[in-house]
């Protein structure tokens, strides 16, 4: 793997150099926004013949040399012990079936010991946990799956694309690993009523209302609350699961008028939530451990690349010094290999169980 | 959250999300997939007379159809799961009548037998949806037959539309039970849905009283035959041998039948059924229904209808347990037992609706104020114990009618109804500082804490007071912790500023608002200079030059302490190894908590190249007094290095000979009360018992704070080695400390 970053955006400069001079079977194209997704895609794959690109609109990028807000991020994979295959799924009919549709092409690297399933996905479609329904439904639980919720690309493939899908197959261990480090914070709060991903009400009240006011935030107009928003305070629900870290879902919207919650992720009804609160200690120390996992995964077997796909809430949470240090410590997990990454709306990471769609979260793919 | 809760949780969420499926086989395949994520099962298949239906976790093409479908008949071994091997399989029979199983696996520990109970319920679920469905499907079947036999449409079209009402209404009760109506509503929704589809008056569902198990109550009756709550006892007419023998029942030729019921054969009911109602597994009443027509029989078809219903009813009546149970744990904390902030809320606002005309209501806010010390030194364990403990003596604190509530993390509330006025809340407050003043046994030592309270009475909303009490809890803790606070609406607009700092200090460092300043530390029989405290200062670019006393606490409770404190750490070194001087610098309570600190203190000296014996730390009396063996190490760690240790503001605290022989000490600073109170007798004795008890335990002592010559005159007959203050010099910048060290070294040369 190797990486290559321009600062004005020049994709066809940022492949050349990710690829130095060795042929590279996929592109794998970070954009921070600003950037068109597929004039940059179509001048990498001019700058890299032979390359299958893909890639996704982020907000912000990180590599071995740190965190960025501006330019433009290539990764290259390739090598004669690496087999790509890529697929994208229109955004028309259901998610679950756009992710079945994408993971089919796993099918073509199914002569590896070693597969991984890296998805791209815009985030805008829906609840991205049906598109890891999906796509597990096909791939099965051999195969990890890892990615993100981001406006994708496949070049050369037909138009928008719901789910991109790039199926990794090779011949050394791949490692998922994904960490959030939110912790739950008081009792629960029973979910009264919801419709998939907005909540409508919470212990028998208006969700909105029940919210605020377990938070003890104040009502409109009253001068503490909105320091307490200026700051950057509001908290996302965690759902229990059985073991490990709760499953978190970030809050993405309210509505004044009919009092709802909407979420990035499902939020089943009849379920117990809790707030979840965080520091920029615990996300860091969350970073570790994700890094750690995806190594650990490698079975001692160094790591020849980190990819990273990182909240973009959360890197906004951690500030310049915070994104700059989580970079850091990507890189030290990396030891010397290259770190590609960017930040995400939805995190897809999922080596045990079924639940594979995080949020607020870092999930890390290791190939060694 | 225990397994059990975590248990319940799942199953409600599982009803909800295979209830809402448009065919069978989405709904099995739903259950399915939810089974295996609720379970963290990476596979999950449904096998039904021997064939994989649905599953999940395997690639489409690679099932393991022959392994599933011996498991499922072996009602366990092991199938192998994509990426991981052989592991034990979970299998659960559905309880239908085409042998049905759910299978699981997956590759972390096998099921506990909690999980087992969970799947069961799921399985039972699942079955209940599947039953439902099975109904139209058979309908379909029919169907078909009768496009070839013209003659039966008309009659099959109205079965038809019976069972699009039966379909109606088994959603509208499920809707009822997954909205969590309450019980008796979906119990109605039934016998009316039952009384409609049957087309029959009488209808009754008849649950097991309480106090009487021999006797079923009516619980829900349409067309009572009696006018009171009518009742029957168990084993008696056919809802009552349904409940004593756990299955379906039909009794016709009613009048002539030796187990009718008297009242409903003298009601001249022909025919009657009835079904088993069960809760968690065991039957506790049965639904019945009485006809009479006349030769009254009751189809195949009829008597699905009211098993179905009566599937319906369990559901509700085991969901209402499981919603009672998660009720409880809503607004309950799990660790306490104490009411949680939703259930204080909903008391305080009927609190306030009840009281009497003069009578306000009292909320008290309480933090504890070192309770992370005692979580992060002695474990979580015992910080769970010790909010049990103080949870304890806070109910003792109460009086009656009077609520104690967790609120979360280390904080509690209490509401105190119809107060006559403050002081009568007050007094409650001091109570609760009095009840944990005394020392908590936690695993074997003896622990000290205590909580800020924040006061306040009123007549306002519920939630305000809450706030209200807190902020003034704020102000309690800012205080000086252990205390309460009374609340005045002033103290909101502090609350906005405290935030306020807070996030500007954040900023602070990394936008180089941060100074150290130095002030001398002289020898006091000839003024010559010995040593230079840091101390830290902020330039605010818009409040100007902020005291240490304006933030220093704001940064030890938000953690910023450690960073900063590292900084000036760093700082301080440099400057004293560049004038070749001795440094005291600060090192605060959470500091001296951090496992890396000896690391911090050897990489300052080594970067800075200052001798370790010009640098002294100074730690506060009260940091010392909640020792910790962690602590100790860590001092004793740094004494190696060389540094020299000192105790600030000695005196303030609960002097105790015992830390000071405990703690390797090389000073002692005599706190500025001390010094002031030098004119007085009592005062002067007081310094001179310090003073003393520096020499006899061979410690230097540092009186801070002197200002004026008659002070440093009296220190010097006391025999008090060195000191700092106005009168010698005021805290100055770096370029100001360095000019006062050439004049120093002109004045002795």
């Amino acid at each position: 793997m190797g990486t290559g970053r321009d600062e004005d955006g020049d994709a066809a400069a940022a492949a050349r150099d990710a690829c130095a001079g060795r042929e590279a079977s996929l592109l794998l194209l970070f954009a921070d926004s600003g950037h068109a997704l597929a004039e940059a895609g179509a001048a990498a794959a001019a700058a890299a013949p032979g390359a299958t690109v893909i890639g996704c609109a982020v907000s912000g990028t990180l590599d071995a040399g740190g965190a960025h807000h501006e330019g433009l991020l290539v990764a290259a994979l390739g090598g004669d012990d690496l087999t790509v295959s890529t697929a994208a799924a229109p955004p028309a009919g259901t998610l679950r079936d756009a992710g079945a549709e994408a993971a089919a092409c796993l099918g073509d690297v199914a002569e590896r010991p070693h597969r991984a399933l890296l998805l791209l996905v815009d985030a805008a479609a829906g609840d991205q946990q049906e598109v890891v329904r999906g796509a597990y439904s096909v791939a099965g639980a051999g195969v990890p799956l890892i990615g993100g919720g981001a406006p994708a690309l496949l070049h050369g493939g037909a138009g928008d694309a719901g789910v991109v899908a790039a199926a990794i197959g090779s011949e050394a261990p791949i490692g998922v690993g994904v960490r959030h480090g939110w912790v739950p914070r008081g009792a629960p709060m029973l979910v009264t009523r919801a419709e998939g991903r907005r909540i409508l009400e919470l212990d028998g009240r208006p969700a909105l209302d029940a919210y605020l006011d377990r938070l003890c935030i104040p009502p409109a107009g009253d001068p503490v609350r909105e320091a307490l928003l200026a700051l950057g305070r509001t908290y996302p629900l965690g759902l229990a699961r059985r073991a490990g870290e709760a499953q978190v879902r970030a809050l993405v919207a309210t509505d004044p008028v009919d009092r709802s919650l909407t979420f990035l992720g499902d939020i089943p009804q009849a379920g117990l939530v809790w707030p979840m609160s965080g520091d920029a200690a615990s996300a860091l120390e969350a970073t570790d451990s994700a890094c750690a996992q995806a190594v650990a995964a490698l079975g001692g077997a160094a790591p020849r690349g980190l990819l990273a796909f990182d909240a973009g809430a959360r890197r906004a949470a951690l500030g310049p010094d915070g994104s700059r240090e989580e970079a850091a410590r990507i890189a030290r997990h990396a030891a010397g290999a290259p770190v590609a990454g960017g930040g995400m709306s939805g995190e897809i990471a999922r080596t045990r169980g079924l639940a594979g769609f995080h949020n607020l979260a870092l999930a890390v793919l290791a190939l060694a | 959250m225990s397994t059990q809760g975590w248990s319940t949780q799942q199953l409600a969420e599982f009803v909800v999300a295979i209830s809402g499926a448009p065919d069978v086989l989405s709904a099995l395949e739903r259950g399915v997939e939810r089974a295996a994520e609720a379970l963290d099962a990476e596979v999950g298949a449904l096998v039904r007379d021997g064939a994989v239906v649905a599953s999940v976790g395997w690639p489409r093409f690679e099932i393991p159809e022959v392994d599933l479908a011996a498991v499922a008949a072996a009602r366990g071994g092991e199938i192998a799961i994509p990426g991981f091997g052989l592991r034990p399989a979970a299998v659960v029979a559905l309880d239908d009548e085409r042998r049905s199983m759910l299978v699981l696996a997956r590759s972390g520990e096998p099921l506990d037998t909690f999980e087992l109970g969970l799947v069961r319920g799921m399985a039972q679920a699942l079955a209940l949806t599947l039953r439902m469905h099975g109904v139209i499907d058979d309908e379909r079947a029919l169907r078909l037959r009768s496009q070839q036999q013209a003659h039966e449409n008309e009659r099959l079209l109205a079965r038809l539309q019976e069972r699009q009402r039966l379909m109606e209404g088994l959603a509208d009760i499920q809707r009822l039970i997954s909205h969590r109506a309450p019980l008796e509503d979906i119990l109605q929704a039934v016998v009316t849905t039952a009384s409609s589809l049957l087309r029959e008056a009488v209808v009754g569902v008849y649950l097991r009283d309480r106090d009487d198990p021999e006797i079923l109550r009516g619980a829900a009756v349409v067309g009572a035959l009696d006018g009171e709550r009518s009742t029957c006892r168990l084993g008696e007419g056919a809802t009552g041998r349904a409940a004593a023998e756990g299955r379906v029942v039909v009794v016709e030729g009613y009048q002539q039948s030796p187990d009718a019921h008297r009242r409903a054969r003298a009601a001249g009911l022909t025919a009657c059924m009835a079904a088993p109602v069960h809760e968690q597994g065991g039957v506790v009443g049965a639904i019945g229904v009485g006809s009479d027509r006349a030769a009254r029989a009751f189809t195949r078809a009829e008597q699905e209808v009211l098993l179905t219903l009566a599937e319906h009813v369990s559901l509700a009546l085991t969901d209402a347990k499981t919603v009672g149970a998660m009720l409880h744990q809503a607004l309950h904390d799990s660790l306490t037992g104490l009411p949680n902030r939703a259930l204080l809320l909903d008391r305080l606002t009927h609190a306030l609706e009840r009281r009497g005309g003069n009578g306000r209501v009292g909320v008290i806010f309480c933090d504890l104020d070192r309770f992370k010390t005692v979580n992060d030194s002695l474990g979580h364990a015992a910080g769970d114990d010790l909010l049990v403990a103080v949870a304890a003596r806070l109910g003792d604190c109460l009086r009656t009618g009077d609520t104690a509530a967790r609120l979360g993390g280390d904080e509690f509330a209490l509401l105190l109804e119809d107060v006559r006025g403050e002081r009568e809340a007050t007094a409650v407050a001091d109570r609760v500082i009095e009840a944990l003043r005394a020392p908590f046994e936690l695993h074997g030592r003896e622990v000290h804490v205590t909580a800020s309270l924040g006061v306040v009475c009123g007549d306002g909303g519920g939630e305000e007071l809450l706030r209200n009490a807190d902020v003034a809890m704020y102000r309690a803790k800012a205080a000086g912790k252990g205390r309460w606070a009374l609340f005045e609406p002033s103290m909101r607009a502090e609350v906005l500023e405290r935030i306020e700092l807070e996030a500007d200090l954040q900023k602070a460092l990394p936008r180089g608002e941060l100074e150290v300043h130095y002030q001398p530390l002289v020898a006091l029989a000839d003024g010559s200079l010995e040593a230079f405290e840091a101390l830290v200062r902020w330039r605010h670019p818009r409040r100007g030059l902020v005291m240490p006393l304006a933030f220093i606490p704001l940064a030890e409770e938000t953690g910023l302490i450690v960073e900063l404190g590292a900084w000036v750490l760093d700082r301080a070194c440099h400057q004293a190894a560049a004038w070749k001087c001795a440094v005291s610098v600060n090192l605060s309570a959470r500091q001296l908590e951090q496992p890396d600190l000896v690391e911090l203190v050897a990489g300052a000296l080594r970067r800075s190249g200052l001798r370790p014996d010009l640098l002294w730390l100074e730690i506060t009396e009260t940091v010392l007094m909640h020792d910790t063996e962690a602590t100790i190490g860590r001092l004793e760690a740094l004494k190696e290095l060389g540094v020299r240790l000192a105790v600030d503001d000695f005196g303030t605290g609960y002097s105790s000979l015992r830390y000071l022989r405990r703690f390797p000490i090389d000073l002692l600073k005599m706190a500025k009360p001390f010094v002031d109170g030098l004119a007085s007798r009592e005062g002067a004795a007081l310094a001179r018992t310090i003073v003393e008890l520096g020499t006899s335990l061979g410690l230097r002592t540092v009186a801070e704070g002197i200002e004026g010559p008659r002070e440093l005159a009296q220190l010097r007959r006391l025999g008090c080695e060195l000191g700092q203050g106005y009168l010698f010099a005021r805290p100055l910048t770096a370029d100001a400390a360095t000019a006062w060290l050439r004049g120093a070294i002109r004045r002795a040369a």
